[in-house]
Formats: structure tokens, C-alpha cells, sequence
């Protein structure tokens, strides 16, 4: 057998973002893997910097387009612990609210995805169309369909009306009639358990050994979830179940998630009953910090999401984001040994990249000229 | 199989889609969208200016500011900051273009 090497990426046919993979081929089969990232960095960490923190807010919210608000509720957790503000319940079951139908729109975003990585594209339209019954809520309830901007220090953006729950609950049952179908075609479709069942396995050991977090390593058994671990905004009072499968592939991966919009629902419907009568209070107008170091961390749909912010004189003077997708991408190298070009990009989509929101990191040659041709330069950084 | 019976439904059923540029959905009345600056109104504080995260406000002189819609992050501190409400939200959302100066809300 001939061995080859070739470069899948950066422009690729599967993912919409760019990412470098680099397979090792014995024939049709994967013998070894490199990746290279970088291609999307923006700097948001140094953008961050000297900036006050009614503005780095919305700064950080930008760090990832599907779960921005989440990245919000981090920074919100992050500087309300610093401040010393008990937000009211009333505040906490908004955000739990807007939080969990963020889980409920990315789950579907990668369930219609992952369809079609395996050529399921009827899946994908129906996936798609269950989504954008979410981002009606999110225009109507937040006021835009992608980046929220719903989070303000104590407190948040609007108030839900009456007209708004029946709204939410109405588009949420439309969400949740059309789930079992999902089921029972994942269940019982032979194209689905052929292309799904027994790749990229990982199981429980690996998995906690990789420090995998999110759906990725409750698919393997993994117990782990922040909203349980270490509650925030009105998680304690939600009452939800830890959805874990005990398969480790790609398979238990995509009914994790399933069954994990299942339980979103559950909770929104919780909250929604939760909801007082009382105004929510006005956002503060300026905030004057003491210096201070804190950090936040909750359950982004895709795992945990960590920030730590230092603060003097008001400012923002360092800011660390640590994206959950930027750890499950570390695995990618070891699942592909052994399986087949054909399986690259179910294994890749499985975890849910989102390279927009992992790339904390890029090196920067110092002071070091280098001319190359355009074969050497793609053989090097591509 | 479900897709079957799916099929068989929604050929009795009206299409999910609008005739677009003829029909059109009504934003919700939350919805930020484009600026709108109501410079008579301006008492030249620069207060949006100074809290813009996106740097997308040019300050000029009082009742002389630019909004440049192409870098704006739509977070509404502009509107939430100005003492005297001379910048709101609009539900409008179509105005992409190929030239950026038509981005710029004066």
C-alpha cells in the first residue's frame, strides 16, 4: 500500500468554517492526524482590554454567534460576584429562560447539520424549520434573532408580557410535537446506524482522561454539567435530569442532544410557571469596580464556558475566555486513527466545532522573515 | 414512516414561505434595527460616542454624529444612554448594499 498525506481543509466540504486537518492515509484507512487552527482569529481577548465593563459585556457576548448568551451570563456571573449583586429571582428565571432555548436552537442547528454530513437532508429541513420557530421567540422576547444583548449587570433588557409566555409556549410545543418523530426516525433508520454506530468511539475513561466536557462526554458516561454541578441564575430550583448514554459514539452523541431538548423544554415550561408579577429593576447606570479578580462558568450548550476577568480602576485590564469546543477539538487526532476518510466528517461534526469561538490562540513570528513559495507556504501552515 | 404521512399533510397545506419582495413579515415591536437620529433634539454630550463597544459613532459636533451601521454590534447602549432621546430603534432591516457609505445613519 501507498502512503499519502493529505491536507483536508482549510476550505472544506463538510464544515462552514475553516479548519486545517492533515490525515496520515495507509490506503482508504487513517493511520495518524494533525490539525492546525487559527483561521478566524479575532483578538477578542486584547479587543477586551481597557475597556469599561458596561462595554466589555457586549464585547464577550460576541464571542460566539449560536451561544452568545451564554458567553453574556459568563461575563454576568463573572462581574456580579465581583460587585456582590444578588440579582432578584424574577432577573435569574429570564436568563434561565432565554439560556435554555439557546440549548434548544443550537441543538437542533447541529441535529440538522449532523443529518446532513450523512446525506440525511430531509432531516435537515426539518431540523432547520423547528429552529426558526426559536428565533421567532428570541426576535420577540430579546429583540434580535442571533447576538441578544439581553444580559445588563443586575438585571436585564425587557420584561415578559403576558402575550409573550402564551407566545413562548406556543412555539415550544410546536418544537416538542415533532420531536418524537426525530426519534423514532433516528431509532429505526438503517442509513442513520450504519454511518453513526461504533465510530468515533470514546469511552469513559478517555474521555474524563481528555478533560472532554458537554454533550461530547456525557455520550460517554461522563457526569458532568455545570447547571447540577455548580448552580447559577434559578438552576436550583429547575428540576431536570442529566442526560448521559453510555454508547461513547457518535450515535449516543446525537441522542444526548436529542434527549437534551427534551429536558430544555421541560425547564422553560418550569420557569415560565416560576415567573412573578414583580418589574424587573432598571440596569445600574455606571458601575465605579474596586480592583478585583473574578471568574464565571456555566453550561453552554456545547459544555462549560469559563471566563476570568482582573479589573482596575473600572477597566478591564485582562480578560481569559475558555470556550468548551476548544477542548473537545483536542480529541479529534486520536478518534481518527484507525477509521476512513468517509467517517472524517461525522466524527468532526459529532462534537460540534465551532472554530469562531475556539480560536483563543495564534503564533506570531518575532521579528523572523521567511519567503516562501506558494507549495511551501501550504505545506507549512495550511 | 413519518416522512410519509408529512408528505401527505402538506399537500393540503399553504406554503411556510412568503412571496418576499411582495409580502413581507412584520418585525416585533423589540426588534433593533436600523438608527434612527433625531439630530434636533441632540445636546452634543457624547455620551453614545464614549459608550459605543464597536466604535461605530463618529462624533462631530452637536446634532452632527454618524452611525455607521456596518460596525454597529446592536446593543442598544447608544439608545439606553442618551439623556435626551434623540437616538431610537427602528424595526428596519433591509439595507444591505455593496457600498459601505450607505451604511452611515447621519
Amino acid at each position: 500500500m501507498h502512503d499519502f498525506t493529505i491536507p483536508v481543509g482549510p476550505q472544506h466540504s463538510s464544515m462552514k468554517e475553516p479548519m486545517c486537518l492533515r490525515v496520515k492515509l495507509d490506503g482508504n484507512t487513517i493511520t495518524d492526524a494533525w490539525m492546525r487552527l487559527g483561521y478566524v482569529h479575532r483578538g477578542l481577548e486584547k479587543i477586551l482590554e481597557n475597556k469599561t465593563v458596561i462595554k466589555a459585556l457586549y464585547i464577550a457576548e460576541h464571542t460566539c454567534g449560536i451561544c452568545s448568551f451564554t458567553h453574556s451570563l459568563c461575563f454576568i456571573r463573572a462581574v456580579e460576584g465581583m460587585l456582590n449583586i444578588n440579582a432578584p429571582k424574577k432577573v435569574n428565571v429570564l436568563r434561565v429562560i432565554t439560556a435554555e432555548l439557546e440549548r434548544v436552537h443550537s441543538h437542533l442547528l447541529w441535529f440538522g447539520f449532523a443529518m446532513h454530513e450523512i446525506g440525511f437532508d430531509t432531516l435537515f429541513q426539518y431540523a432547520m424549520r423547528e429552529r426558526e420557530s426559536i428565533l421567532e421567540v428570541f426576535e420577540r422576547i430579546t429583540g434580535n434573532r442571533v447576538h441578544h444583548s439581553f444580559n445588563k449587570i443586575g438585571s436585564v433588557r425587557y420584561d415578559l408580557t403576558s402575550g409573550d409566555k402564551i407566545f413562548i409556549l406556543e412555539k415550544i410545543k410546536e418544537v416538542e410535537n415533532k420531536l418524537p418523530l426525530y426519534f423514532s426516525t433516528v431509532t429505526k433508520n438503517k442509513v442513520i446506524h450504519a454511518r453513526l454506530i461504533s465510530v468515533g468511539i470514546i469511552n469513559q475513561f478517555e474521555a474524563k482522561k481528555f478533560g472532554l466536557v458537554g454533550p461530547f462526554a456525557r455520550g460517554s458516561g461522563v457526569k458532568i454539567d455545570v447547571r447540577k454541578d455548580d448552580p447559577y441564575a434559578a438552576y436550583k430550583e429547575a428540576d431536570f435530569e442529566l442526560v448521559t448514554e453510555k454508547g461513547g459514539d457518535a450515535f449516543a452523541r446525537l441522542i444526548v442532544r436529542l434527549r437534551e431538548i427534551e429536558e430544555s423544554i421541560k425547564i422553560v415550561k418550569q420557569m415560565i410557571k416560576a415567573l412573578g408579577d414583580e418589574p424587573i429593576p432598571k440596569p445600574l447606570p455606571s458601575i465605579s469596580l474596586p480592583n478585583a479578580e473574578g471568574y464565571g462558568r456555566v453550561e453552554a450548550p456545547r459544555g462549560e464556558n469559563f471566563h476570568f476577568y482582573r479589573i482596575e480602576n473600572s477597566l478591564v485590564t485582562r480578560g481569559k475566555i475558555k470556550t468548551p469546543t476548544f477542548i473537545n477539538i483536542s480529541v479529534i487526532p486520536h478518534l481518527l486513527k484507525g477509521k476512513t476518510i468517509g467517517d472524517i466528517p461525522v466524527i468532526l461534526s459529532s462534537l460540534d466545532p465551532c472554530f469562531g469561538c475556539m480560536e483563543r490562540i495564534i503564533v506570531v513570528k518575532n521579528g523572523k522573515e521567511e519567503v516562501l513559495k506558494e507549495d511551501e507556504f501550504r505545506y507549512k501552515y495550511c | 414512516m413519518g416522512i410519509k404521512t408529512e408528505c401527505v399533510k402538506n399537500f393540503f397545506k399553504k406554503p411556510s414561505t412568503k412571496n418576499y419582495p411582495k409580502e413581507k413579515l412584520e418585525a416585533y415591536p423589540h426588534f433593533r434595527g436600523k438608527i434612527k437620529y433625531f439630530n434636533e433634539r441632540c445636546i452634543g454630550c457624547q455620551q453614545c460616542f464614549k459608550n459605543c463597544p464597536a466604535n461605530a459613532i463618529t462624533f462631530y459636533k452637536k446634532g452632527r454624529i454618524d452611525f455607521d451601521m456596518g460596525k454597529c454590534c446592536y446593543c442598544g447602549l447608544c439608545v439606553d444612554v442618551c439623556p435626551v432621546a434623540a437616538i431610537a430603534f427602528t424595526t428596519e432591516f433591509e439595507y444591505a448594499d455593496n457600498d459601505k457609505k450607505k451604511f452611515i445613519v447621519k
